[in-house]
């Protein structure tokens, strides 16, 4: 890190600007997650976690940002953005960071995951190192298990280099002719993916608990078997990464379905942008190589060690407990706890719940519920990332297989999920449910559920609103809010906004909730100006705002001009933040932490002071041009007392975390807070605390009487 | 008019009304689409859902005069997506009204039909009487129900394709006049003028003003002294103007609506479009409505125009969720009728003695027949109304007279009288008690079964005509018997009445060819 703010300080005075330029302050995010992978303090099996995260975080950033910035320049656009930096020198400066960083994930499994590991009893073995009986293990899996199904690719005049997959893992060969040992012919064969990359051998070593061994190892090792009657020179594994950002023209005449399926096809062909190779590849297979891709040297990334990180995910599972994190229950919410059904709860008050800390289940058993009442009429829900086996899903199938009328909005755009999305989407189709894709060139990223009761005093709708997806595996390790209420203001706003989002109206006016495209942005700056209009009068304002990525122009000019005016802003952005934070000038009154630990921070809130009568807003949105001009977001206010206030605790315990905050200096690099200023604050731990404490005081106050006496003789 | 013992061909027939929890009524106006779903609770209309698809059929019907075909298919994708939504919530009751634009179009039976076999809905095509009914029955209903008790007023319904003038007074409407003049009707009317003139604003303004100036001949002598305006764009008209809003009421002094019309007849679509943030469709219908309001304004003396929060959607809803409550609201808006009735027979210079003594006596005569001859209430209302008006005819020549009463009648809009009912009240009048020959043309203009049941309200406003022949009040009353076979009227009087015994034996024929029983006048002799 100490290398990388001073690099960071030559770019701030190269490009004085008002902005940073946002994807190096992606990188100098995903920085910040190697550094849990480098902190010794977590469990290892936790640190390797982290490193596979910035790996498969890079893989995407190379499939999306970098590609989108290829783009531009082949398109001839070159104009710089708001930082100053043209997409020619984003590329220049990526490159530099990208390799920098790739060199530290290196450094870091090298020098100290491996030999922790080792300590732990979990050994990598290179085939050279397996001991005798190992190495039978290994070649007769290697004769009945991998031979018959790899494909060894010869490449001659009438066999060209052949089409490699996104992210898949290659070997390429360099072969002698047969009878002709000065002529090299060259292969590749891709290490097959239906197969674990992770094999476990035999326990030989007396230190070892588990030994294990690559499967591109031993693919290399019997490579002769494969190519018989040649002289295998070399051999190198390497992987490319594609453009995969998808590119769909959005027509109203053709199915989007359709279109989107056909794109997804294209995406696993786009451009290659990025070659990883075996630090030790021979000049004349690399050439060879950058020469068959059409790739520049920037475009390589030499890696001394094991190839594509996020193998180790695999890995995780086969860690013992004591070498990760204590697993963090999720724990009940109380409010719910002891009534019949969650409607009878959230007719009377509304109900917030703090996820991870607090269960997701309660989200899942409100639609559960709602699928199983008869006397629930309808269902309406927005869908933008599901888990795998989404019990969500099934309990929309159920409804809508029960006679409810069930109404679901697909986001077939969601990046990465667009093939899952559709697979859902026909299945709840068959199932009878009424499917909508959303509108074009809008991507419906709000989460929100309305269930639609009918009661004996006549028809209630129920709402739950969320910050995170509905997504029951997610919901685990992100931390997000979920709102559930039955306020008629929201029941009558999310019914207009999904009568919108199918198609069958137009907006209204909205009476509680500000929407994405329309509304949203004029109503943040609508607050922001309140809060202004606080601070010239003199009293007190401040402006707390908890997002993930804070990017927008015009809503960082604002925070600037509210913190000119002598607002206090305090930011807590865990990831990209173009803002500059503490500069003289026309931020010091800005203050923007970053939080990454164990728990993705993914929750949007909004909060301001307003005269001492706070406003709060959570919402699906960050603050990025997307989600405030391209997306249909939600922001939705928290108007009960308690409610508000259990929120704005949550921030300030959250601004006062010591343990994973990092801090924004004026010169764009992140710093620790200083130890021993105070006792240390470990918010996610605390929140953790306090979900297991509400819980535990709510069973001690119900608990059942252990002493029943018997009043009466039968 | 809620009570469907109408004779409106394509009116779904209705049953016995009943309270419902939760409706729907479908709106298909003349520039957007809107679905509103209520539920009743504790008293109260709560909307459950608001959903408004805009769509131009006015644009089609006024310039092309029909609806296009393309407009049709979206019109059935968005009544398609209403019914899914309606479908949400186990509605008891859908509604589908269309309004002008449906109503004037050509191919109206049509796009009526497309609609039906495609979505299954039943769309009523409202006239502009029940149209405007509805609002004034909901006006007249929160002026009563306010601390305001407002009097004395000129009522305008301002709408899309029509321009609906009525006066209110004692709470009740003795005049209620329809215009074909509208907002977007204006517009389309004098779009070619856009094209060339760049004083499109006054070409508007001055014909709206020629047309509704008019209105004065029929307006009582005096200036009224409010004016209550209703229609689409009140409510951003009223936000333009700096209204201040009480209840349901919003309020702009005179002054600054006059102000504001200035400010808005200065500008270009363009400009209003951006200086309001408004749609084209809307900066096109603004200055038209405001310019009519003008002209209203103007007929008045008031300080303010009073701007009611009711659209036709709303009344319908709450017709609907309070069809009981109703009930007794839309009697007393009925009578309307008679009040219509009465001011055209006063204007005509009619005997108004003698109008109303021989509207009591058929009145009379008819509850006694009702039951056995299944007449409605509605039924009697028309007979009342074309009893009073029997005379006015006289106005133009005695000779004749029931001929010329026909020709005012369904030259006139009479309060509460939709065209078809008009003309309904117009025959009885020309018939006056005698049987119309089988190919009279006003007997083949009814709708085949009216016929039968004008010719029996005939009848009796024919026979109870008799019994003032003399236009001399000779018994303030009479009383009616059915006896198996014949039809007594009692009379008591020491007067001299041969007269009346020989024009009511003249008449007396045709009634019992008509009724297939006798009518006998009996007399009961004081001194």
């Amino acid at each position: 890190m100490a290398k990388k703010k001073t690099k960071n300080k030559e770019k701030a005075t190269e490009a004085p600007s008002r902005f940073y330029n946002r994807e190096l302050s992606w990188l100098s995010f995903n920085s910040r997650v190697l550094e849990e992978a480098q902190d010794r303090k977590n469990p290892v099996f936790e640190r390797l976690k982290f490193l596979a995260i910035t790996s498969s975080n890079l893989d995407e950033f190379f499939m999306v940002r970098v590609s989108g910035l290829l783009t531009q320049i082949e398109s001839g656009y070159n104009r710089p953005d708001i930082a100053g930096l043209s997409p020619t020198r984003q590329l220049e400066e990526i490159s530099k960071g990208a390799h920098k960083f790739v060199q530290d994930q290196y450094n870091c499994i090298k020098r100290s995951i491996i030999p922790q590991l080792e300590k732990s009893g979990y050994y990598f073995l290179a085939p050279k190192d397996a001991t005798a009986e190992q190495r039978e293990f290994i070649d007769e899996y290697f004769h009945s298990e991998l031979f018959p199904i790899l494909t060894p690719m010869a490449i001659d005049q009438s066999r060209p280099f052949p089409l490699l997959q996104n992210k898949s893992l290659n070997i390429i060969v360099q072969l002698s002719a047969p009878e002709k040992e000065n002529e090299v012919i060259y292969a590749v064969v891709q290490v097959p993916s239906v197969q674990s990359r992770i094999l476990e051998l035999p326990r030989q070593r007396e230190k070892a608990i588990r030994e294990f061994v690559f499967l591109e190892d031993i693919i290399k090792l019997h490579l002769p078997a494969l190519f018989q009657g040649h002289t295998v020179r070399k051999s190198y594994c390497f992987r490319i990464t594609r453009n995969s950002d998808l590119e769909f023209q959005e027509d109203d005449s053709e199915d989007l379905l359709h279109v989107i399926e056909k794109s997804i096809q294209k995406r696993r062909w786009g451009e290659p942008n990025r070659l990883e190779a075996e630090k030790e590849i021979a000049d004349d297979v690399l050439e060879y190589l950058c020469n068959a891709l059409d790739f520049d040297d920037d475009d390589v990334y030499k890696i001394s060690g094991l190839l594509d990180l996020t193998v180790l995910f695999q890995f995780y599972a086969k860690g013992a407990a004591e070498y990760k994190d204590e697993p963090a229950t999720p724990q009940p919410v109380t409010d719910f706890l002891g009534a019949e059904d969650l409607f009878e709860v959230i007719r009377e008050r509304d109900v917030l719940a703090h996820h991870p800390y607090q269960s997701f289940d309660c989200v899942v058993k409100f639609i559960r519920d709602a699928a199983a009442d008869p006397s629930v009429l309808a269902i309406k829900q927005t869908l933008y990332r599901v888990s795998g086996n989404s019990p969500i899903i099934q309990a929309l199938i159920n409804a809508a297989k029960s006679g409810k009328q069930v109404t679901v909005l697909v986001e077939l755009k969601a990046r990465f999920d667009e093939e899952n999305n559709i697979n859902w989407a026909r299945k709840l189709e068959q199932a009878g449910c009424h499917v909508v894709y959303g509108l074009a060139g809008l991507k419906t990223h709000c989460k929100i559920c309305l269930v639609v009761r009918k009661e004996e005093e006549g028809i209630r709708r129920y709402i739950h609103l969320g910050t995170g997806n509905y997504n029951d595996s997610t919901a685990k390790t992100y931390t997000d809010m979920s709102y559930f209420t039955s306020k008629e203001t929201f029941g009558s706003d999310i019914s207009a906004l999904f009568n919108a989002l199918t198609g069958y109206s137009e907006t209204p006016e909205w009476k509680k909730i500000a929407v994405a495209p329309k509304s949203l942005r004029s109503t943040f700056e609508a607050w922001i100006e309140n809060e202004i209009s606080f601070a010239k009068s003199g009293v007190e304002s401040h402006i707390i705002i908890k997002v993930n990525s804070l990017v927008d122009e015009g809503m960082i000019e604002m925070l600037y001009k509210a913190a000119k005016n002598g607002v206090k802003v305090d930011m807590i952005v865990r990831g990209i933040c173009c803002l500059r934070a503490g500069v003289p000038g026309f931020s010091e009154n800005i203050r923007v932490i970053s939080i990454v630990g164990r728990f993705l921070e993914h929750s949007r809130i909004y909060y301001f002071s307003n005269g001492g009568n706070p406003k709060i807003f959570l919402s699906s949105a960050d603050l990025m041009p997307r989600n405030l001009d391209r997306r249909v977001e939600v922001a939705f206010p928290i108007e009960q007392e308690d409610l508000k206030e259990r929120i704005r605790a949550l921030l300030e315990l959250t601004l006062e975390d010591t343990v994973k905050t990092r801090i924004l200096m004026p010169d764009g690099t992140y710093e620790r807070v200083p130890k021993a200023r105070k006792d240390a604050v470990h918010s996610q731990v605390a929140f953790q605390k306090e979900a297991e404490a509400v819980y535990a005081e709510y069973m001690e106050e119900n608990k059942p009487d252990d002493f029943m006496p018997i009043m009466e003789l039968s | 008019m809620g009570k469907k013992e109408k004779f409106t061909g394509h009116m779904p027939p209705k049953q016995e009304q009943k309270n419902k929890n939760i409706a729907a009524v479908i709106d298909i106006g003349s520039n957007a689409i809107r679905l509103k779903i209520a539920q009743k609770t504790k008293g109260k209309v709560h909307v459950l859902e608001e959903l408004r698809y805009p769509l131009s059929l006015g644009a089609d019907t006024f310039s092309v005069g029909r609806i296009e075909l393309e407009t049709i298919h979206k019109l059935c994708q968005v009544l398609t997506g209403f019914l899914t939504v309606i479908a949400q919530y186990q509605v008891e009751t859908v509604r589908a009204i269309a309004t002008t634009a449906l109503r004037e179009a050509a191919n109206k039976d049509h796009v009526v039909d497309i609609i039906l076999t495609r979505t299954g809905l039943n769309v009523e095509i409202l006239n502009g009487v029940d149209e405007k009914s509805y609002i004034y029955r909901a006006i007249s209903k929160r002026i009563e129900e306010s601390e305001s008790k407002l009097d004395d007023c000129l009522l305008a319904y301002i709408g899309i394709g029509n321009l609906g003038v009525s006066y209110y007074k004692n709470g009740r409407f003795p005049f209620m006049h329809s215009l074909r003049l509208g907002s977007l009707r204006l517009s389309e009317l004098f779009e070619d003028v856009l094209d060339y003139s760049d004083n499109f604003f006054d070409v508007v303004d001055e014909y709206q003003y020629s047309v509704i100036d008019d209105l004065r001949i029929l307006m009582p002598d005096y200036k009224p002294g409010a004016f209550i305006a209703c229609g689409s764009e009140v409510m951003f008209i009223a936000s333009i103007c700096g209204a201040t809003q009480q209840d349901d009421f919003m309020y702009i002094p005179r002054d600054s609506f006059l102000t504001q019309f200035d400010i808005i007849k200065a500008k270009t679509y363009a400009q209003l479009m951006e200086d309001y943030n408004i749609t084209e469709s809307k900066a096109e219908i603004l200055f038209p409505f405001m310019s009519m309001c003008k002209t209203l304004l103007s007929l008045t003396s008031a300080e303010e125009i009073i701007m009611p929060l009711i659209y036709l959607r709303d009344s319908v809803l709450y017709e609907e969720l309070f069809a009981k409550d109703m009930e007794k609201e839309r009697e007393r808006f009925d009578e309307n009728i008679i009040t219509g009735a009465i001011s055209m027979a006063e204007r005509y210079g009619a005997d108004m003695r003698h109008a109303r003594r021989v509207s009591q006596f058929a009145l009379k005569i008819f509850s006694r027949l009702r039951k056995d001859f299944g007449f409605t209430k509605r039924d009697g209302l028309l007979l009342q109304a074309a009893a009073i008006m029997h005379d006015i005819g006289k106005y133009i020549n005695i000779k004749h007279h029931d001929d010329h009463a026909y020709t005012i009648i369904r030259g006139s809009d009479i309060s509460g009288l939709n065209p078809e009912e008009t003309e309904f009240v117009a025959c009885l009048t020309k018939f006056n008690g005698k049987m119309p020959a089988p190919d009279d043309p006003h007997y083949q203009s009814l709708p085949y079964e009216r016929r039968v049941m004008a010719t029996k309200l005939a009848s009796i406003m024919g026979i109870a005509e008799t019994l003032d022949r003399s236009h001399a009040q000779k018994f303030d009353d009479i009383e009616v018997k059915l006896e198996e076979d014949q039809l007594i009227i009692m009379i008591t009087t020491y007067k001299d009445i041969l007269l009346e015994e020989w024009a009511f034996k003249k008449k007396a024929g045709s009634f019992e060819e008509i009724f297939g029983i006798k009518a006998v006048l009996r007399r009961k002799r004081v001194f």
